[in-house]
């Protein structure tokens, strides 16, 4: 048996005989496993409300009363963001910036249904697998293995397998397999369940692709979480492997990560709520930064359709002007709008990469970001389907205006209503989001960070491993 | 005399001013049970650390059956064994399962029962060797130092104070053991306080002051003299 395997084992078998590792791994265990099952739970209710909520909305949209175009364009439909299984391992951005759209005439809204709305989110500590694998499980992997070699030495037994001839690398590489190993085989049962308790998600689309790298980025993460560990391990005495460990895991776990999202608020402001709202409403008064105001664009757009049709007044048209006039309005605010929307996406993108670049001091960051791609609700997602409804929005307000313009005259218009037939024939939403490869494409440079942090564990364990070749 | 096992030649070490041992010349021959004597801060330590490769020399070379250990520390490290004032083994493994590891990690693969054997012919029982270490007294500890030295089957041992702490009866048995390994070929490099010990065993008996050899006397040399007066005259000199 080559020596690493017989170090791995003999560490492996230590482990398992020593009841902090059971107590440890199964607290950790309990939580994963309850995160998943709750995760489950809510996912389960959530899919079967969205998915009531999406027939009912249709339903009721496709029965409402013969009304005017123009009225059901305010009536309103609602486009849900359709949520992987694996949104609920991690929830990312939708617990705060929603998953629900309710498109309507005029005005574009914020997406709503966020859990942070209604008290179920948590911003210190998620109780999200995904929370708990980024942030508890390096505090398991640090109080198992603080002492893996340190405590060796301080015993002695380092010394003596040293003088048999037990070469570092293969202690180390060892020591890393067999905790890992043990860590694994006492962690695998709640993962197992949690899969399985999400591949029987009802309505969340199952990506194996997707649940595959986030299973193996985490576990990149623990082995180099555990490589760093071991590295000090190898290099201080566990008291001070212990402390700069838990330094490094509360500074690279939490403060990291909230200075970061803190700077980056202050570097890349967004505007306030009432300020954004004003800012809006302006423009569609006075057009946007104060061009093209709708009076005038108004009166411009009138004498162009009296012209077209060779008349003189709004009542000699075949058409009826306000559904074209409403029209008019609704392109007119859909720029003021994607000029707005597109500077709040562009700060959001800027302040998502300034989080990005903080993986430089957390590897958290680096896998948070990169499990949030993975899961469908990073800021990219949130966007891509953000602007999915709104161009859903614009045709549908679209065909609605348009009916009414072209099927009434002004003398016409108040008798005038669409039936069923229009409500039906209007396409329901359909979304869908970012390809993998697209995901990950974006989110590269959390990737590279990510590969850097894991060439950082390698090499910290390589020089640890070089040191430990000298005892004294 | 045969070819040294064990050969140090102006072995120096020093860290900073402090001289912990200086020029040693020493040879040990197979079958050789070689004593070095002295205070503690003599150099003795030093010594085995420096055949070890556990630290570098500051100059001159420690060799192991003709190869220096600074250029071959895994090579070397072959045909030693070592067996340390307090023996550290895994107290949640029984005495079995660690000379089982320690064996692996010197390449060695045993059965249980060779492994057992190796241990009754240390001095521990079957029934001892088949519990949790963490029972174990210093003397049993010491006896599976012993079994995982005799079990690598190495051509020189390195003993530092072995017997420290040991009762009598475990002493002695040790050093039963020791004269039995020489007799086998091994050469035996020992540190110890115990002058009684080592005019029992030792083949050549040194002394040590201030990490310099001071002397050393075969068996014969010493004859009849009393080992604690030619201690203490060389600590006086």
């Amino acid at each position: 048996m080559p020596m690493w395997l017989a170090v791995a084992r003999h560490e492996f078998q230590g482990l398992l005989r020593d009841h902090r590792f059971w107590w440890s791994c199964g607290a950790v265990g309990l939580l994963l496993l309850a995160a998943t099952v709750a995760g489950w739970q809510q996912a389960r209710v959530a899919h079967r409300e969205r998915a009531a909520a999406n027939a009912l909305a249709r339903e009721h949209w496709v029965t409402q009363p013969p009304k005017n175009p123009h009225s059901a364009a305010h009536y309103g439909v609602y486009a849900f963001k359709p949520q992987t299984a694996l949104a609920f391992v991690d929830a990312g951005v939708d617990d705060y910036a929603g998953v629900v759209a309710y498109l309507e005439a005029h005005r574009r809204n914020d997406l709503t249904g966020a859990a942070a709305q209604d008290g179920r989110a948590q911003r210190w500590l998620p109780l999200t697998a995904a929370g708990l694998l980024q942030r508890v499980l390096p505090l398991l992997i640090i109080v198992l293995a603080f002492d893996a070699v340190a405590g060796e030495r301080e015993s002695g037994t380092l010394r003596l397998a040293a003088s048999l001839g037990a070469r570092p690398g293969a202690l180390i590489a060892g020591k890393l397999l067999g905790i890992g190993g043990a860590l694994g085989l006492a962690l695998l049962p709640a993962g197992l369940a949690g899969g399985a308790l999400l591949w029987t998600l009802d309505g969340a689309p199952w990506e194996a692709g997707r649940f595959a790298l986030m299973a193996a980025g985490y576990t990149l993460y623990g082995l180099m979480f555990l490589a760093l560990t071991l590295a000090a391990s190898a290099r201080w005495s566990s008291r001070v492997a212990l402390l700069s460990m838990l330094g490094f895991w509360a500074v690279s776990g939490f403060v990291v990560p909230r200075v970061a999202s803190d700077l980056a608020a202050r570097w890349v402001p967004t505007p306030s709520r009432p300020a954004f709202e004003s800012a809006v409403a302006r423009d569609l008064r006075e057009g946007i930064d104060g061009h093209d105001p709708p009076a005038e664009r108004l009166k411009a757009f009138e004498a162009r359709l009296l012209a077209q049709y060779n008349a003189k007044r709004l009542e000699d048209l075949p058409i009826n002007p306000y559904g074209l006039l409403m029209q008019e309005s609704e392109e007119h605010s859909n720029r003021v709008y994607e000029h707005h929307y597109g500077r709040i996406w562009s700060a959001f993108e800027r302040q998502a990469r300034l989080r990005e670049i903080a993986a430089v001091a957390s590897p958290g960051l680096a896998i948070g970001n990169l499990s949030m791609a993975l899961a469908g609700t990073d800021v990219v997602h949130h966007i891509a389907f953000a602007e999915a409804a709104e161009q859903y929005r614009h045709p549908f307000i679209k065909t609605l205006n348009e009916d009414w313009a072209y099927r009434s005259t002004l003398a016409t218009d108040e008798a005038y209503t669409a039936d069923a037939g229009l409500w039906t024939a209007m396409p329901p939403f359909t979304y869908r989001p970012p390809a993998l490869g697209e995901a990950l494409r974006r989110q590269w440079l959390s990737l590279a960070l990510f590969g850097v942090w894991c060439g950082i564990a390698c090499a910290a364990l390589s020089w640890a491993t070089r040191r430990l070749v000298r005892l004294e | 005399m045969s070819a040294p096992m064990l050969e140090a030649v102006q072995l120096t070490k020093a860290y900073g001013a402090q001289v912990a041992l200086a020029g040693l010349d020493l040879q040990v021959a197979a079958g050789e049970i070689v004593c070095l004597l002295g205070a503690n801060g003599a150099g003795k330590t030093t010594t085995i650390n420096l055949f070890l490769g556990f630290t570098p020399p500051t100059s001159g070379e420690a060799r192991v059956n003709g190869r220096a250990v600074t250029e071959h520390p895994l090579e070397t490290k072959r045909w030693l064994a070592y067996i340390p004032e307090q023996v550290a083994l895994y107290r949640n493994f029984t005495g079995v399962e660690n000379l089982a590891y320690f064996s692996e990690l010197a390449g060695r693969r045993y059965a249980k029962r060779e492994l057992l054997a190796w241990l009754s012919k240390a001095g521990l029982p079957d029934e001892a060797a088949q519990r949790h270490v963490a029972t174990y007294s210093k003397g049993m500890r010491q006896k599976v130092g012993i079994a995982i030295a005799m079990a690598k089957e190495a051509k020189a041992l390195l003993l530092d104070e072995p017997t420290s702490g040991l009762d009598p009866q475990a002493a002695n048995e040790f050093s039963q053991l020791l004269t039995s390994l020489a007799a086998q070929g091994v050469a035996v490099l020992m540190t110890t306080h115990d002058l009684f010990q080592a005019r029992q065993v030792a083949t050549r008996i040194g002394i040590m002051r201030q990490g310099r050899l001071l002397t050393t006397l075969t068996s014969a040399e010493l004859g009849q003299r009393d080992l604690e007066a030619v201690y203490l005259e060389q600590m006086q000199n």
